[in-house]
C-alpha cells in the first residue's frame, strides 16, 4: 500500500450477534439496552510527512435532517439481471429513527440507473457490496449512494467491494463506548526503523465543539475543544503494537473521525482495529 | 445533461416535497427540486411550475375541505349540546312545576282549627265562633261548647 493510501472495513453487529462472551464484563444496565457493536478495521500507510490526515473519509456528509437516497452504477453490467455483477449495496448509517442500521439497497433494473430507496437516512458512514449476480463478485462500474440532488455520499470503485468512510456519529439518544482495539505496525522488510513509527488519533467532536464550525453564537476559535485520543507505535525495540483500552465514553451526537500520521516522515503500513459499543440511553 | 434524466429528477423531487414528513425535510427536498428545475431548458420550466402550482392549489382545496369538515363537526356538536341543554331545562321546569303544585295543594288544605270554625258556622248559621273584645279574638261560649262536644265524640 503506497504512502497516503488507506482502506477501511466497517461493520455493524447487532446484540444477537455479539451477546455471548465479549460483553461479559459490561454492567447489567448496558447489557439490558442490547448494545450494538461497530467494528472498524483499517489498513493504511500514512503520508511520507508528519501531519495528521483523516483516514478514508466519506465523500460527503448528509444534512442530518433525514432524507431518502439513490443508488446508481456507472456500468450497465451491474443491476438485477441474473448475469450482472453487483446487484446490491449495503450502507451503514443512522436512519430516520436515530438508530444505527445496516440496510441493503438492491438494484431494480438490469442496468443500474438511478434507483430511489425508501429508507430515511440522517447519516451514511460507509458502504460495501453485498449481493452479486453470476457475472462477477465485485462491481463492474463505480457504484455510489447519493442524495436526490446527486451529491455522492459514499462509493464503491469498480472492482472493489469495500467503500469509503471510516468516520461516524453517535446517534442521538445513544451513548458510545470505545470497546478496545489494537494498532499494529507492519514491516515489509522484517526490520523496524528506529527513528520511525505510526501514530493514530481518534478525534471526537461533540455538539458544542461542532458549533465552532461557524454561525451566530459559535464559540471563538480559542474556546474550541476538539479532542482526541492518540496512540503511537515507534522505535526499533519492544512490541510493535499497542492495545487500545476500552472504556472511553462518547456522548450522543459526537462525531468520531480517525486520523493517522507517520511519526517522522516515512509512511509505514499499519493495521488498526477498533470496536465501539453503542446503546440507547 | 440528459433532459430526460433531469425531468425524471424533477418529478421525483416533486413527489418527495409533497410527501415530506417534516418542514425541515420538505426544505431539503425543495432545495433539490429547485436545483433540478434550474437545469431544465427555460421552455420546460413553466410546465413544471404549473404542475407545482396545480399541486399547491390541490393542497389548498384539500385543506379547505378539511376546514369545512371540521366546522361541520363543530356545528353538529354545538347543536347536540343545545338540544341536551333544552331537554335538561324542560326537565327542570317540570320538576319545579310539580313542586309548586304540591306547595299550592298544601296551602289550599285548611288547618283543623279553621275546619272546626267553618263546620260550626255551617251548622249554626246565626252564630259566630269568635267575637272581638279590645282587639282580641275570643271564642264564643256556643263555639266552646261545640268544641267540647266534638272532642268528647
Amino acid at each position: 500500500m503506497a504512502a497516503g493510501d488507506n482502506e477501511c472495513r466497517m461493520r455493524l453487529y447487532e446484540y444477537r450477534d455479539i451477546g455471548g462472551g465479549i460483553l461479559g464484563d459490561l454492567p447489567e444496565h448496558i447489557k439490558a439496552a442490547s448494545p450494538q457493536l461497530l467494528d472498524i478495521y483499517i489498513v493504511a500507510t500514512p503520508a511520507d510527512a508528519a501531519g495528521f490526515l483523516e483516514i478514508d473519509p466519506p465523500t460527503s456528509v448528509l444534512s442530518s435532517v433525514g432524507e431518502v437516497v439513490e443508488t446508481i452504477s456507472s456500468s450497465a453490467d451491474d443491476g438485477n439481471d441474473a448475469g450482472d455483477h453487483l446487484q446490491g449495496i449495503s450502507a451503514i448509517g443512522i436512519n430516520g429513527s436515530n438508530k444505527m442500521v445496516t440496510v441493503q439497497m438492491l438494484a431494480t433494473s438490469a442496468a443500474w440507473t438511478e434507483t430511489l430507496h425508501t429508507e430515511i437516512w440522517k447519516n451514511i458512514f460507509h458502504s460495501f457490496g453485498s449481493k452479486w449476480g453470476t457475472g462477477d463478485r465485485d462491481p463492474a462500474g463505480a457504484v455510489d449512494i447519493r442524495t436526490v440532488g446527486d451529491t455522492v455520499l459514499v462509493e464503491l470503485v469498480a472492482g472493489d467491494n469495500e467503500g469509503n468512510g471510516a468516520a461516524f456519529v453517535v446517534p442521538h439518544g445513544h451513548a458510545c463506548m470505545l470497546y478496545g482495539g489494537r494498532l499494529t505496525r507492519i514491516t515489509t522488510t522484517g526490520a523496524w526503523a528506529n527513528d520511525e513509527g505510526v501514530a493514530i488519533r481518534i478525534v471526537y467532536i461533540d455538539t458544542i465543539d461542532a458549533l465552532s464550525e461557524g454561525g451566530a453564537g459559535a464559540p471563538a476559535p480559542a474556546d474550541r475543544a476538539i479532542n482526541w485520543l492518540e496512540y503511537i507505535v515507534a522505535g526499533q525495540y519492544g512490541n510493535q503494537y499497542v492495545d487500545i483500552p476500552k472504556g472511553f465514553i462518547f456522548p450522543e451526537d459526537t462525531q468520531i473521525i480517525h486520523q493517522d500520521s507517520s511519526v517522522v516522515d516515512g509512511g509505514e503500513p499499519y493495521t488498526l482495529h477498533l470496536q465501539y459499543l453503542i446503546w440507547k440511553k | 445533461m440528459d433532459i430526460e434524466y433531469v425531468d425524471k429528477k424533477v418529478l421525483k423531487c416533486q413527489v418527495l416535497v409533497d410527501n415530506a414528513t417534516s418542514e425541515a425535510q420538505r426544505e431539503v427536498y425543495q432545495g433539490y427540486l429547485d436545483f433540478w428545475t434550474k437545469k431544465l431548458p427555460k421552455a420546460q420550466r413553466p410546465e413544471i411550475i404549473a404542475k407545482k402550482e396545480d399541486a399547491k392549489a390541490e393542497k389548498i382545496l384539500e385543506e379547505n375541505a378539511e376546514i369545512a369538515r371540521l366546522e361541520m363537526i363543530a356545528i353538529e356538536k354545538a347543536k347536540a349540546e343545545a338540544e341536551e341543554l333544552a331537554e335538561a331545562k324542560a326537565l327542570k321546569i317540570a320538576e319545579l312545576e310539580a313542586k309548586h303544585r304540591a306547595e299550592l295543594a298544601a296551602l289550599d288544605e285548611p288547618e283543623p282549627e279553621e275546619l272546626n270554625e267553618i263546620n260550626f258556622e255551617l251548622l249554626y248559621p246565626n252564630k259566630k265562633a269568635y267575637r272581638t273584645q279590645n282587639g282580641e279574638r275570643i271564642e264564643t261560649i256556643a263555639y266552646k261548647e261545640y268544641l267540647n262536644k266534638t272532642e268528647s265524640e
